[in-house]
C-alpha cells in the first residue's frame, strides 16, 4: 500500500476524523443552545412586559380570545392570567363597545371614563387598539393606560386655575349689588362644581329666615325668603353638622361661616358623577371668598357712609371757623386800630397837662399823670403787637431761599447797638440756609433773640448761641441763653399770647411775642418748644418744615 | 483522540413503508411549519406526487411554495435561486420530494437558509456552523440515500465540477420512505438508483471508517439489493421488491453516511461533474476497476461481500477479484448496465483532469487502498 507525503497524511487523517463525524460542527450540532438563548430572550420580553405599567393583550381577530396578556393587565381587570387567557374579551368588559368601535375602524385610541374593566379598576383608561398580522394569521394588540392619577392632576389643575379665576372675579366687581355678587358667586361655584343647580340662601341678622338665591333662576338674581325653623338640611347645617355630601353624592350643603357662626349655606346639586372631597373643598372656598367680598363691601359701604358725613360735618365746621376768624380778625383789627386815637387823646393830653400846668400841680399830681403816660405807651405798645399778630395770622408765606446765619447775625448788631452791654458772647452757627418767608423769620427771630437778650440782662456774662442740628429730614434750630429761665410747669402757657411768666417790672413785655413766633413757626408748617429751669437759662428749639415738604413747595412754586 | 477506536452513528427520524408519504402533515405540524418550500424536480410533478403533498400541506394550514428548477446534477445556481425564493416567500421549512438532485438541492438550500452567502463556501466536510430550517425527505428513488445521508453533491457549472458538501447538520430531519413511488420510476433509473445504493454499500463496508453499527447496515443492504434490484427492474408492479429496495438504500444510505465512501466515488463525482451522466450509470462502470485496486488492502471484507453476493465459497477463493468484478457485472448486465465509459462519452483527454479531481475528493480519505494520481489516471483508462 503506497503513502502519500507526511503533510498530505495528516491532512487526510483530520479529512477523515471530520467525515466520521468528529469535526467541531458536527460534536457541537445542537438546536438546544440556540432554543435556551431564544427561551431567555423570551423570558426577558415577558419579564419587561409584566414590569411596565401598560396593559397589553393580544386577542385573536376571527373569535376574540385574548391569546396572552401581561401582569398589568391581570391588575386592571383585576383577575389572573389564567382566568383571562383563553377567554373572550367581551366576557371581562361591562360595556364592549369601545372594542367593537376600534375593532370596526383598524384600531384607534379612546379614553374610557366609567368602569369598563373590573370594578377594581381605576376610572379612567386610555385604550389603544392596533391590528397586526405575524404567522399568517390577524391579530389585535391593546394597550391600555391608567390615566386616573394624571387625569385627576391635570382636572385639579384646571379646576384650580378656575377656581382662582372665580375668586378674582368676584373680588372685582366693585359696582355691581350684593345680590348680584351672590348670584354671581353661585353661579360660579355651580359651574366649578359641574353641578346642575345650586341654592344659596344668607342668613337674616335675626336668624329668622333665609335670603335665598338660586343658580339657575335665569341671568337676574331672583331671590326667595325661606324661614328657618323647619328641620331641614339647612337647620342641621345651621346648628353646626358642617358640610356634607348626601343623597349618594348627588348633593352637596356646606356653610359660610363667620366668626364661628354660620351666616349663609350654599347647597349644589346633581353632577354627573359624585361629588367629592375636591368639589367640597373648591365650594367651601369660593364661600369664603364670598364671604370675605361681601364683608368687605359692607365694610366699604360704612367707611364709605361715615366718610361722607365726616366731610359734611367738617366743611361745615370749617365754614362757621372761617366766619368766625374772621369777624375775630376784624374785631381785633378795628379794635386794636379804633383803640389807638382815644390812647394817642389820653397820653397826648397827659404829656399837655404835664407841660402847661406841671409846675402848679403838686408833686404827686404830676407823677400820677407819668404814670398814666407809661400805662397809655404800655398799651400802645400792646395794640402794635396785637396788630402785628392779626396780620401774620391773615398772611399766606412766601418763601426764599436765604442764610439764618446772616440774618441772626443782623438781629444781634441791631439789639446790642439799642441795648448795648458788656460781657457779651453771641455765637451763630454758619452756613443755616433755610427756605421760609424771610420777613417773618425775621420777626420771630427778633423776638426769640430779642428774648435771650431781654432775660439775660443782669447777668455777669450774657451768652448766646444759635445753633442747628440736622437728622437729613427735619433740620432742627435752637436758640439757647444763660438768662433767667422759667418753670417747666408753664412750658404749655409759654406761646399763649398776654401770658407772661415774668412781671413787667422784672422784664418788660406785651406777652404777645412768643405766640407771634410760635404761629409763624406753624405757618411754615414747624413747630417749636422750649426747655428751660429757673435761673438756668432758656432753649427754644424750632423747625421750619421737613427738606421734603420745603422742596416739594418750592418745586411746586418753581412748576 | 484515538480516531480508529471512535465511531459514531447518526441517521434522521425514519418512517418507512406504504403511506409513509402521508405522514408528512403531521411532521409539519410538529416542525411548525407555516409557509413550505417544495423543493423537486419536473418528473416528479408530472407522476402526481407534488399534488398529493399540496394538498396535505393545505389540509394542514400550510402555504406552500414550490421550486422545481433542479437538474439531474442539481448545480450552484439552482440552489441559489431556490434560497432567493425560500427567503422571498417567507418560508420556515423546507419538503424534497424525488431522488438525489432534488434532496441535495434541498440541503443547499437548507445551508444557505439560516448561513447565507456562497453555496460553494461550504465545500469540504464540516463546514457549516448553524443548523437549518426543518427538513424533510421524501426519497422517489432507491438509491441516492441523500434522505438520511450526510452528504450533498452539487454542481459548479462554472468550473464544470462536482464538489461534496458533508456535515452532519445536513442531515434531514425524518426521512418518509414510502416504496409506493418507486412505482413512477422510469425503469433504467431502478438501475441506476439500485446500483447507486448497491456502490454505497460496498464502498461504506471497506471504509476504513466502518464500524460494527455500519457493517450492520451494509451488509444487509448488498444482500437485500442483490436480490431485489432485478425483480424490481422487471416489474415495477412488484411492491415487494420496491419495499426491499428502499429498504436496501435505507440501509446502504446509514452504512455510507457513517462510515463514509471510497474511490469509486471520489472518481465517479469527477466523472459526473465534467459529463451529465447519471452519478449510478457512472459508478457501476467505476466499481469493478475499483474493487481490483481496492483488493490486496481488504481481500476479506471483498470476499465475505462476494459471499453475500451468492457466490460459491470455493469460487472465490480461486478467483480472488475477479470473481466479485464478475458477479457485479452480471447483476449490472441483469439491469441493463453494459459497456465502458468511454461508450458513455468520456474523453480519454480529460483523463488527467479527472484524476487530480478525484484526488482532492473527501470520499477517497477512507478508501482502503489510497492511490496516488497516476493509479488513478490508470484506472480512469481501464475503465474507458
Amino acid at each position: 500500500m503506497k503513502r502519500r507525503s507526511e503533510p498530505g497524511l495528516r491532512e487526510q487523517q483530520l479529512l477523515r476524523e471530520k467525515i466520521l463525524g468528529f469535526g467541531e460542527g458536527s460534536l457541537r450540532k445542537s438546536h438546544y443552545p440556540e432554543l435556551r438563548v431564544r427561551l431567555l430572550e423570551l423570558e426577558r420580553f415577558r419579564f419587561i412586559l409584566d414590569q411596565i405599567d401598560l396593559g397589553i393583550m393580544i386577542i385573536g381577530m376571527n373569535d376574540d380570545t385574548i391569546l396572552d396578556c401581561n401582569e398589568e393587565t391581570c391588575r386592571l381587570f383585576g383577575k389572573s392570567r389564567r382566568d383571562l387567557v383563553g377567554t373572550t374579551i367581551e366576557s371581562h368588559l361591562h360595556d364592549a363597545g369601545w372594542y367593537s368601535r376600534m375593532k370596526e375602524a383598524g384600531g384607534g385610541v379612546e379614553i374610557l371614563a366609567s368602569p369598563h374593566f373590573s370594578t377594581v379598576s381605576p376610572r379612567y383608561l386610555e385604550v389603544a387598539l392596533h391590528q397586526v398580522s405575524f404567522g399568517g394569521d390577524a391579530y389585535l394588540i391593546t394597550i391600555v393606560r391608567d390615566i386616573t392619577d394624571e387625569k385627576a392632576a391635570s382636572d385639579t389643575i384646571v379646576r384650580t386655575r378656575d377656581m382662582f379665576a372665580a375668586a378674582f372675579r368676584l373680588s372685582h366687581m366693585p359696582d355691581a349689588s350684593e345680590g348680584r355678587i351672590l348670584t354671581e358667586a353661585l353661579q360660579k361655584t355651580v359651574l366649578l362644581t359641574q353641578s346642575r343647580y345650586g341654592i344659596l340662601g344668607v342668613v337674616s341678622h335675626d336668624e329668622r329666615f333665609f335670603t335665598t338665591y338660586r343658580s339657575d333662576a335665569g341671568s337676574s338674581s331672583q331671590s326667595g325668603i325661606s324661614p328657618i325653623g323647619k328641620n331641614g338640611p339647612w337647620e342641621r347645617i345651621m346648628v353646626g353638622n358642617g358640610a356634607s355630601i348626601a343623597d349618594e353624592g348627588i348633593r352637596m350643603d356646606l356653610p359660610i361661616t363667620d366668626g364661628g357662626s354660620v351666616v349663609a349655606i350654599i347647597s349644589l346639586f346633581e353632577k354627573a358623577v359624585p361629588y367629592d372631597d375636591l368639589d367640597l373643598k373648591q365650594a367651601m372656598y369660593l364661600g369664603e371668598i364670598l364671604w370675605q367680598v361681601i364683608l368687605r363691601r359692607r365694610a366699604e359701604d360704612r367707611l364709605r357712609r361715615l366718610n361722607a358725613e365726616l366731610e359734611d360735618r367738617v366743611s361745615r365746621r370749617t365754614a362757621e371757623l372761617a366766619i368766625a376768624n374772621s369777624e375775630l380778625e376784624a374785631f381785633t383789627y378795628s379794635v386794636s386800630h379804633d383803640l389807638r386815637t382815644p390812647l394817642r387823646s389820653i397820653d397826648g393830653f397827659s404829656l399837655a397837662l404835664l407841660e402847661d400846668f406841671g409846675e402848679s400841680l403838686p408833686a404827686e399830681a404830676s407823677e400820677y399823670l407819668r404814670r398814666i403816660r407809661a400805662a397809655s405807651q404800655r398799651m400802645g405798645d400792646l395794640i402794635e403787637d396785637l396788630l402785628l399778630l392779626s396780620r401774620i395770622s391773615r398772611k399766606e408765606i412766601r418763601r426764599e431761599t436765604f442764610s439764618l446765619s446772616d440774618l441772626a447775625a443782623e438781629i444781634i448788631a441791631d439789639i446790642s447797638s439799642s441795648h448795648p452791654r458788656a460781657n457779651v458772647s453771641v455765637h451763630i452757627s454758619e452756613g443755616m440756609f433755610v427756605s421760609a418767608d424771610r420777613r417773618m423769620i425775621r420777626i420771630a427771630l427778633e423776638n426769640l433773640l430779642g428774648n435771650a437778650w431781654k432775660f439775660t440782662v443782669g447777668k455777669e456774662r450774657t451768652e448766646i448761641s444759635f445753633d442747628m442740628r440736622d437728622d437729613g429730614i427735619t433740620p432742627v434750630y435752637s436758640i439757647s441763653d444763660n438768662g433767667a429761665g422759667f418753670d417747666m410747669v408753664y412750658a404749655k402757657k409759654l406761646f399763649l399770647p398776654f401770658s407772661r411768666l415774668h412781671s413787667n417790672e422784672e422784664f418788660p413785655g406785651t406777652g404777645v411775642g412768643l405766640a407771634t413766633v410760635s404761629r409763624i413757626i406753624r405757618k411754615h408748617g414747624g413747630a417749636i418748644r422750649a426747655e428751660a429751669a429757673v435761673g438756668a437759662g432758656a432753649t427754644f428749639y424750632f423747625t421750619l418744615g421737613t427738606k421734603n415738604e420745603i422742596g416739594e413747595e418750592e418745586n411746586h412754586v418753581s412748576g | 483522540m484515538t480516531i480508529d477506536t471512535l465511531r459514531k452513528f447518526v441517521m434522521p427520524e425514519v418512517i418507512i413503508g406504504d403511506g409513509a408519504r402521508n405522514r408528512a402533515g403531521l411532521y409539519l405540524e410538529n416542525y411548525g411549519i407555516q409557509h413550505l418550500l417544495l423543493v423537486t424536480d419536473p418528473g416528479v410533478i408530472r407522476a402526481g406526487w407534488v399534488d398529493e403533498i399540496s394538498t396535505l400541506a393545505e389540509d394542514h394550514g400550510v402555504d406552500l411554495t414550490v421550486f422545481d428548477g433542479v437538474s439531474e446534477n442539481p448545480r450552484t445556481d439552482e440552489v441559489h435561486a431556490g434560497a432567493g425564493l425560500y427567503h422571498r416567500a417567507g418560508c420556515d421549512g423546507i419538503l424534497a420530494i424525488g431522488g438525489g438532485s432534488p434532496m441535495d438541492s434541498a440541503k443547499g438550500i437548507s445551508i444557505l437558509a439560516t448561513n447565507g452567502g456562497d453555496i460553494r463556501g461550504y465545500e469540504g466536510v464540516d463546514q457549516i456552523r448553524q443548523m437549518g430550517p426543518p427538513l424533510i425527505c421524501i426519497p422517489t428513488t432507491a438509491g441516492s440515500s441523500a434522505d438520511v445521508s450526510q452528504f450533498a453533491i452539487l454542481t459548479d457549472q462554472a468550473a464544470k465540477r462536482k464538489f461534496a458538501i458533508i456535515s452532519k447538520m445536513i442531515i434531514p430531519d425524518i426521512s418518509l420512505i414510502d416504496p409506493a413511488l418507486l412505482a413512477t420510476l422510469p425503469r433504467e433509473f431502478v438501475a441506476y438508483s439500485g446500483f447507486d445504493a448497491l456502490t454505497h454499500a460496498i464502498e461504506a463496508y471497506v471504509s476504513t471508517g466502518s464500524s460494527p453499527l455500519t457493517d450492520l447496515h451494509a451488509c444487509e443492504a448488498i444482500q437485500l439489493i442483490r436480490t431485489a434490484l432485478p425483480k424490481a427492474y422487471r416489474s415495477r408492479d412488484d411492491s415487494s421488491a420496491a419495499l426491499s429496495m428502499m429498504l436496501g438504500s435505507l440501509h446502504a444510505g446509514l452504512a455510507f453516511s457513517n462510515a463514509s465512501l471510497g474511490l469509486v466515488h471520489a472518481m465517479g463525482h469527477a466523472i459526473s461533474g465534467m459529463y451529465n451522466l447519471p452519478h449510478g450509470e457512472v459508478n457501476s462502470l467505476l466499481l469493478p476497476y475499483v474493487i481490483r485496486h481496492n483488493f490486496p488492502a481488504a481481500r476479506e471484507r471483498y470476499n465475505r461481500i462476494a459471499t453475500m453476493l451468492g457466490l460459491p465459497v470455493g469460487k472465490i477463493h480461486e478467483n480472488g477479484p475477479d470473481a466479485i468484478i464478475d458477479a457485479i457485472r452480471c447483476l449490472g448486465e441483469d439491469v441493463g448496465i453494459t459497456g465502458t465509459l468511454g461508450d458513455r462519452g468520456m474523453m480519454s483527454s480529460h483523463i488527467p483532469d479527472l484524476a487530480s479531481s478525484a484526488v482532492l475528493d473527501p470520499c477517497i480519505v477512507t478508501n482502503p487502498n489510497i492511490p496516488e494520481r497516476e493509479e488513478v489516471i490508470a484506472l480512469y483508462e481501464a475503465a474507458l
